[in-house]
């Protein structure tokens, strides 16, 4: 286990998404070329200082390239330069921008064509300081309803069908990260963000927060269990039906209460009875608030 | 009796509060920021305390700092600490040392010229950095309330709500009060440059030092006034109750956006003059003229002129549209392409050269090292998808440390050892400097590579502790290492301190030119007197003259070796100016420009900044839907008395009372429209604020005309300040209306 960890240093974490490799290739690809690029920059360094270090023959040498205002290099050199920076910055920039705006367009923004698709997770997470809340739709398949399966920290999904994320913030930025699915949103208060992924491995993941949010930024941990699709509906089933219960009691309970303002916007209140009631209704696609 | 030490006291102070000599002021940019490098190396110190053995006592400062807690670092505390670092070191330590120091320093005596074109504008600009670095330190030491939301200060977690309390505030204070003594510095260089060059100094004649400092400036003076702006927003939002950035009715996002346009040109004022010391340096110990000088040149000018397009990558997870950030993606990557060529640059200098291992030079070869990795891990980020596993991670934070930390740092030792005998007549010492030269680049390697390997395994940055994380198990051995070789690369600047204020006293005695270059200021003695120079010199070449036939055995000739008028003053500032120097092989000289033509450049300048600082207010009230109700007849008679008095200035320019009699009822008839033109919603927050600066430039305008010591002609450059204010109320007016 210990030279695992130590190990695990130098490596990403797993990988349990269908999608992630895209992002792991272009850093792999990029990291050999600009590798390459370091250690010869290095070389070349160490090269001319050695090889052309001053050995005191000073006085009379001939003028090298030109003088006075244009500085040296005859127009060869000088289109040789242009020609090296071209080719790296064509090889290297180049696979950078077309990569990424492929898989962009192609992938990580294809949100419509993921929730278009049968079985697709829809949930709702609202980031506050230091808790994932999350929410998923219940039987009904509607938000901010009674039979709301809601959690502190706690994401269920199904393996192998795509899970749409609509993230918000009841206070600070924060950044909904999922290392293992190469996840990474900002929940930015007021308005409402969406991503999606595919997870193709069942186990437990972890949700890290990558925007500095106050002074429990680093306990602000959650986890997403990757669970089967059938034992993912039972739990969804179950999760219905306590939840329905637990409003049916909250409405008795309400009745014989004085009636009380319900707080505005979707910042789950400390009243436990509010605690439940932060969702809201599903964006469709580019609603951003 | 008694009055008289008091007296001494006084006229001592006013002496040294009125110094204008560039040199003085420089030197103590200088050693201020030296100083508060040591501040910000400390708490760095602290912070990699805490990453590598998290909750255990700090040994020695421990109980004093942390009293609370047996001495080990809270999560406030590291809170605080690493907001502190990221401020002191970037505001109070790089820039002064970079801009203040070597600029203010090299700049006056590298272009021809007897000092600063308005002196007493750098003056009030150390002034202005000095009480800036005084209130960082008191928001430091704020402990119950220290800053805490980062050195970036995202809102709502920077707004009241979220980091109450004065520390916090103190420290925005202490940023516009740096923004604006940066500021009012560059605009006195950028006016220096433009107009106190030297006969014969052409543009394409400049060093290259000359340049990089002047792109920064001019970058320096048309952004930071956005951060100022950004800032000033953020303390209305913190103490005036208003609710610019607030989540729901303001937009927190628009600081990011605010906050970035400063910040990314922000980090290449830090480098340019980084990359221009670096261009003349290589030159000079390889004894060859710098390669393709003009494309060096254009790309610092690219890079410059692109610096503000780029700063979206900052926040690709924030939310912008997909075309907007493929936009910024492109830019961002394309802005690589220039770095590269001069990069190529650097390395052609070095080719078939005659390299000397001076400490400059030892300095600059390890700072195009790192600014090569360093500048290879940022292309990462500039791709979104990358970006999507780096953003926020050690990744980003290895990065910029290796540029903003270890490249302008390196860049400034370079600096340092290279122009230290000019400022003291005294060389540092060789071997206290190899042994921080090897120190830092082996060790800065070590340390922030090692982040880049933390970045990689997916660490995020600001964490106080990953113990909660198993997927960062593995990195906690990770920053163990990285914390010892900081704590040794810290460890190693303490013998730069030393060489520093040891040889500033004790150090050999150097000669007027100890490197034999042929820059302006190694034509002068060591130090240079206060006026810099005996009679003007008068350039007939470039800078880089370097590797030819030169008088008396010499491989270089002086910038202004062998024109007529230098020989008469030759013998005394020019070492071996013979009679038969080479020919100049260079068009003739230019006539000097006129003297007079510093307060227009400066108040050309000055414009730019404020229209893009008014532009940016504009527009962030303008998206927060502003819509003021505005009393209609005050406005117009506002906007009638600017115009008048704009036109008074051009067309009757000695009716200089009528012309303060109207900026003074413009002023009397926009605070007469305060009360009731701001409507309740955050887009009136920087309305108001745009509307008080304005008030603020109509009446020290007004007062300015009215101190005037010539009654018939008041100065040109108010006519220019009051037609830009009547065009900017005006666009207030039509802002609010149309908005």
């Amino acid at each position: 286990m210990a030279r695992l960890s130590a190990a695990a240093a130098l490596i990403m974490p797993v990988d349990a998404s269908a999608d992630g490799w895209r992002i792991d290739r272009l850093i792999h690809v990029t990291g050999l070329m600009t590798g390459g690029l370091a250690a010869l920059l290095v070389a070349l360094l160490v090269f001319a200082a050695i090889r052309w270090r001053d050995r005191g023959a000073a006085g009379a040498r001939a003028p090298v390239g030109g003088q006075g205002n244009g500085g040296r290099g005859s127009r060869r050199a000088i289109l040789a330069v242009v020609g090296v920076t071209t080719a790296i910055f064509l090889a290297v920039d180049g696979n950078l921008m077309v990569t990424s705006m492929r898989d962009l367009y192609g992938v990580f923004l294809a949100v419509s064509a993921a929730e278009a698709e049968p079985g697709a997770v829809r949930i709702e997470i609202n980031a506050q300081q230091w808790v994932w809340n999350a929410r998923h739709a219940g039987q009904d398949g509607a938000f901010a309803t009674d039979d709301d399966v809601v959690s502190a920290s706690d994401v269920r999904v199904p393996v192998g069908r795509p899970v749409i994320v609509q993230l918000a913030s009841s206070d600070v930025v924060h950044s909904f990260y999922v290392p293992a699915f190469r996840v990474k949103l900002d929940a930015v208060p007021g308005r409402i963000a969406t991503a999606w992924f595919r997870p193709t491995r069942a186990g437990e993941y972890e949700i890290a927060c990558a925007q500095f949010c106050g002074v429990h930024h680093h306990l602000m941990r959650g986890t997403v269990t990757v669970m089967d699709g059938a034992a993912f509906d039972r739990w969804i089933a179950a999760g219905s039906r306590d939840a329905r219960r637990i409003a049916a009691e909250d409405a008795r309970a309400r009745a014989e209460e004085p009636t009380r303002e319900r707080p505005a916007g979707v910042a789950p209140a400390d009243d436990p009875a509010d605690a439940r009631r932060w969702g809201w209704p599903w964006r469709r696609r580019g609603q951003q608030r | 009796m008694r009055r008289a030490p008091l007296r001494r006291l006084g006229s001592i102070a006013a002496a040294i509060a009125a110094a204008t000599d560039h040199k003085v002021i420089a030197v103590r940019f200088l050693v201020s920021g030296v100083a508060f490098l040591a501040v910000g190396g400390a708490l760095a110190m602290l912070i990699r305390w805490q990453r590598a053995f998290p909750g255990q006592p700090v040994p020695l400062v421990g109980p004093i700092l942390f009293p609370g807690a047996g001495g080990a670092v809270t999560p406030p505390a590291y809170t605080a600490l690493f907001t502190g670092h990221g401020l002191v070191m970037i505001f109070f330590a790089v820039t002064p040392i970079l801009v203040g120091g070597i600029g203010n320093y090299v700049v006056p005596l590298a272009i021809g010229a007897r000092g600063m074109a308005l002196p007493r504008l750098t003056a009030l600009s150390f002034w202005l950095s000095a009480a800036a670095q005084g209130t960082a330190l008191a928001a430091v030491a704020a402990t119950t309330h220290a800053p805490s939301a980062g050195w970036t200060a995202y809102p709502p977690l920077s707004t009241g709500a979220g980091a109450p309390g004065a520390g916090q505030s103190l420290m925005m204070v202490a940023i516009v009060l740096a923004g604006c003594g940066t500021l009012l510095g560059s605009l006195g260089l950028v006016t220096t440059v433009v107009a106190r060059r030297a006969p014969g100094m052409s543009w394409l004649r400049l060093p290259l030092t000359v340049w990089g400092v002047f792109l920064a400036t001019a970058l320096s003076a048309l952004f930071a006034p956005i951060l100022v702006a950004a800032t000033a927003l953020l303390l209305l939002d913190r103490l005036g109750g208003t609710q610019v950035f607030a989540a729901g009715h303001g937009d927190p996002v628009l600081y990011q956006h605010l906050f970035w346009i400063f910040g990314h040109p922000e980090v290449y004022i830090l480098v340019l003059p980084v990359w221009g010391v670096l261009g003349d340096v290589l030159a000079f110990f390889a004894r060859r003229p710098a390669f393709w000088y003009r494309g060096s040149v254009l790309a610092m000018l690219s890079v410059a002129t692109m610096s503000g397009l780029v700063y979206g990558h900052h926040m690709f997870r924030a939310g912008l549209e997909p075309m907007v950030g493929a936009g910024f993606e492109a830019l961002t990557l394309a802005i690589s392409a220039p770095a590269t060529v001069l990069m190529v640059n650097w390395l052609a200098t070095l080719w078939r050269g005659s390299i000397r291992p001076t400490l400059p030079m030892l300095f600059a070869l390890g700072t195009v090292a790192v600014l090569g990795l360093g500048g290879l891990s940022g292309l990462f980020l500039g791709a979104i998808t990358a970006d999507i596993y780096l953003h926020d991670s050690m990744w980003v934070v290895g990065h910029f440390h290796l540029i903003m930390a270890t490249a302008t740092l390196m860049g400034s030792f370079a600096a340092i050892h290279f122009w230290f005998p000019k400022m003291t007549g005294r060389t540092m010492g060789r071997r206290l400097g190899l042994a921080h030269f090897w120190g830092t680049l082996v060790l800065a390697v070590a340390t922030f590579g090692g982040m880049l390997a933390a970045g990689y395994a997916g660490e995020p940055r600001r964490y106080y502790d990953t113990a909660r994380f198993a997927f960062l198990a593995g990195t906690r051995g990770l920053e163990r290492h990285i914390s010892y070789a900081g704590f040794a690369l810290g460890a190693v600047q303490i013998l730069f301190f030393v060489d520093l204020v040891w040889s500033a006293r004790r150090g050999r005695r150097a000669p007027d030119n100890p490197w034999q270059v042929p820059t302006l200021e190694w034509s002068v003695s060591s130090p240079p007197p206060a006026d810099n120079f005996a009679a003007l010199p008068e350039v007939v070449r470039g800078p880089h003259e370097l590797g030819v036939a030169g008088p008396g055995g010499r491989d270089w000739l002086g910038q202004a070796e062998g024109a007529a008028a230098a020989s008469e003053q030759g013998a005394a500032s020019e070492p071996g100016a013979a009679s038969e120097p080479a020919a100049p092989s260079s068009p003739p000289a230019r006539t000097p420009p006129v003297a007079d033509i510093a307060p227009a450049v400066a108040m050309t300048v000055f414009l730019a900044s404020w229209s893009i600082m008014s532009g940016a207010l504009l527009l962030a009230g303008v998206s927060l839907g502003a819509r003021p109700a505005w009393p209609a007849w005050v406005d117009l008679a506002a906007l009638a008395a600017l115009i008048a008095c704009a036109a008074v200035l051009h067309a009757r320019p000695h009716r200089r009372w009528l012309a303060v009699a109207l900026a003074v009822a413009a002023a009397v008839a926009e605070i007469a429209a305060w009360p009731a033109s701001w409507p309740p919603g955050p887009g009136a927050a920087p309305l108001v604020l745009l509307a008080g600066l304005h008030l603020a430039q109509v009446a020290a305008s007004a007062a300015w005309l009215a101190a005037a010591a010539r009654a018939d002609q008041p100065p040109g450059v108010l006519r220019w300040s009051m037609s830009a204010a009547a065009l900017l109320w005006l666009l207030l007016l039509v802002a609010g209306r149309a908005g």
